[in-house]
């Protein structure tokens, strides 16, 4: 137990004091967080629209205008709000002239782009100017429409998205922190302990407990950064994540030690593991919805345990439904770990 | 065992086959206690095979070995923690300081010296808060030795412990195995440097193609297959039958590029032969008279010199 520590503790300084790591286990994925947070934590509640308003003094329009809560308004001559809508300052620039007849005409200019601010702007102003005017003249009502949300968890795409980053930040430390054996392997460390009288396990146990710790603590900074920055709401139980996640690095880290037993040297380990994590980074609903992806790729999205981790970890941090059954990805994740055990034990080389 | 001092390492008829190739070939040798014995040989003669028999990181082979009176092939475990080895390739975990190793690997053995004693020992003691990989090659070989030590093993195993260090860390890391000796331990040894093992060990073995050819004292050695001194001297390809004719009939010649080495029991009329040759404007430059050295029997011996 002394043996297994102190090589646990002599893995712990062998890795964190290489820089890299650090890097590519923490801060990038971080990094991904972070872009992802930036991009997406607004879309699907974006409640503030910028609104260049050019009206006559005492335009009853402009009033009601002031009403809307989600308008941020400003005052301007005709040619500066139109300007100002070409330069994407505002996402309307909204024209008010008195008719002869003394009603008002209301034009709303906006440029259409992937984005649909302006035309949900008009929308609005429609809206609202033909309540205003129902009101005005005291028309009774036939029809009264309520507008209600029907999932109430409703996601965002940040929410859908910490959990993936996390799933493939596990994977990655899974696969390539394997290659740490290869090195050890290579440079003949491995046989250099085989002269102490220590066992195998005893090495191999300490680092894999050392990943097993790591994901952990990858889990505990992604969702705590999820949670506090951008608002994802984590409602899986302690037990169910730790459980989860353990799984999924468990399976992750034997996969590794089985990539690496074919390869011979760091290089060649780096390139499987490349190879393999790189189409389970994009087709395992990481980063976007599997459903989105082309029939004929389904079949492999349907047997990358990424898939199936990517998934639970997500049931389990929202606590909703996913797209498989949280018995299905418990089931084909042990599958994995089961399998890639029992050939990295038949495959592994010690030195 | 049938022997009357104590056996640290006693080894019979020994043979490990890689694809049906011998890399040992039937070797014989035992090694008493206290004595250092060094394994003498050219790269491939079944140096390291041997070690890594004697170690327990290689199980097969046939014939018997006991060290410490354990078959190192069925009782490695045990026997690993009364032993201390170091293997040709000194890496390590690149990360960990001098001292993290040592103790690391302190924490291996039931009764480790003490670490400070240790890094004092192997000369690294203001080293010791250094990374592995910020060592020089003879740093990390002495670090190496370091981590051999530590298990305060009744054996210690040296794998061509100074091979690829220049000659200042080799005299250095010399220093440090003859500390080690003056404590009584016993050490086993490799190495394809003839001045080591000469200067180094009590008996040697010379190890050619997996068979032993030679063993004994390095004095024993050089006694038994030379009665003769050694004359070298710068010789031209154009002077080499001159002074062929002029020799002694017992003298040997041998050359190695431009250098002659003249093998003679009669020293006095071989130098006279020379001289009658230098008033003849033949010049002898860097002439040398020497003894013998385990080089000269390696090359007796097989026809070769050890590094080829």
């Amino acid at each position: 137990m002394k043996i297994f520590f102190n090589l646990f503790i002599a893995h712990l300084k062998d890795m964190f004091r290489d820089k890299t790591v650090a890097f590519w286990f923490f801060l990038f994925p971080l990094l991904f967080v972070f872009l992802y947070g930036i991009i997406f934590s607004n879309v699907g509640s974006n409640n503030n629209f910028k609104v260049a308003i050019y009206a006559p003094p005492q335009s009853s329009a402009a009033q009601v205008f002031e009403h809307i809560p989600v308008f941020t308004i400003t005052h301007t001559d005709r040619e500066t709000a139109l300007e100002s809508v070409k330069a994407n300052k505002n996402e309307a620039a909204v024209i008010v002239e008195k008719a002869e007849n003394g009603s008002e005409k209301v034009t709303v200019y906006y440029i259409t782009n992937q984005d649909s601010s302006g035309a949900i702007v008009a929308g609005l102003i429609k809206q609202v100017l033909t309540e205003a005017e129902m009101q005005y003249s005291g028309v009774k009502r036939h029809y009264e429409v309520v507008e209600k949300i029907a999932n109430d968890d409703s996601l965002r795409m940040i929410d859908y998205i910490i959990p993936g980053i996390l799933a493939m930040a596990i994977m990655q430390l899974g696969l390539f922190g394997s290659m740490q054996f290869v090195t050890y392997r290579e440079k003949k460390i491995t046989k250099r302990l085989a002269l102490a009288p220590i066992s195998k396990a005893s090495f191999l146990g300490s680092e894999i407990s050392l990943r097993m710790l790591m994901s952990l603590l990858q889990g505990l900074i992604i969702l705590t950064v999820g949670h506090f920055v951008f608002k994802v709401p984590i409602n899986g139980s302690l037990l169910g994540l730790t459980g989860i996640i353990l799984l999924g690095a468990a399976t992750f880290i034997s996969l590794g030690y089985l990539v690496c037993s074919f390869a011979h040297t760091a290089e060649a380990a780096q390139g499987l593991v490349q190879a393999v994590q790189f189409p389970m980074m994009f087709l395992s609903g990481v980063f976007f919805p599997t459903k989105l992806l082309p029939t004929f790729i389904q079949p492999i999205v349907k047997i990358m345990p990424l898939t199936y981790f990517g998934d639970g970890l997500r049931q389990i941090v929202l606590g909703g439904v996913g797209d498989f059954s949280m018995a299905t990805n418990m089931t084909i994740l042990s599958g994995w770990l089961v399998i890639t055990f029992i050939l990295t034990v038949k495959f592994f080389r010690w030195e | 065992m049938g022997v009357d001092i104590l056996q640290s390492i006693s080894v019979r008829d020994l043979r490990y086959s890689y694809n049906g190739l011998y890399a040992v070939d039937g070797i014989n040798f035992n090694v008493s206690q206290g004595e250092i014995f060094g394994l003498l040989g050219p790269n491939g003669a079944g140096k390291t095979t041997t070690t890594e028999i004697l170690v327990g990181l290689k199980k097969g082979g046939e014939g018997e070995v006991r060290v410490l009176d354990l078959d190192p092939r069925v009782d490695a475990k045990d026997l690993k923690s009364r032993i201390g080895a170091q293997l040709q390739t000194p890496a390590l975990f690149d990360k960990l300081t001098v001292y993290e190793l040592i103790s690391l690997f302190a924490s291996f053995y039931p009764h480790p010296l003490p670490i400070h004693e240790v890094i004092e020992m192997v000369g690294l003691t203001d080293k010791k808060k250094s990374l592995a990989k910020k060592l020089s090659g003879g740093q990390l070989q002495r670090l190496s030795v370091g981590l051999a030590l530590i298990s305060n093993g009744e054996i210690i195993f040296l794998d061509e412990p100074t091979t690829g260090l220049d000659p200042q860390s080799r005299r250095n890391l010399w220093d440090v195995i003859e500390k080690i000796k003056s404590e009584g331990r016993t050490i086993f040894l490799t190495t394809h440097y003839m001045d080591e093992a000469e200067k180094l060990c009590d008996r040697v073995a010379i190890i050619d193609k997996g068979k032993i050819i030679a063993i004994g004292t390095p004095r024993e050695l050089i006694q038994i297959h030379f009665e003769e001194q050694a004359l070298e001297f710068n010789i031209r390809a154009n002077q080499i039958d001159t002074v062929k004719n002029i020799l002694p009939p017992t003298a040997r010649l041998e050359l190695e590029d431009e250098r002659a080495t003249v093998y003679t029991k009669e020293v006095p009329e071989t130098i006279k032969a020379l001289l009658s040759l230098s008033d003849n404007g033949f010049e002898l430059a860097q002439f040398t008279v020497r003894s013998a050295t385990l080089e000269d029997v390696f090359l007796k011996l097989t026809g070769r010199r050890i590094r080829e």
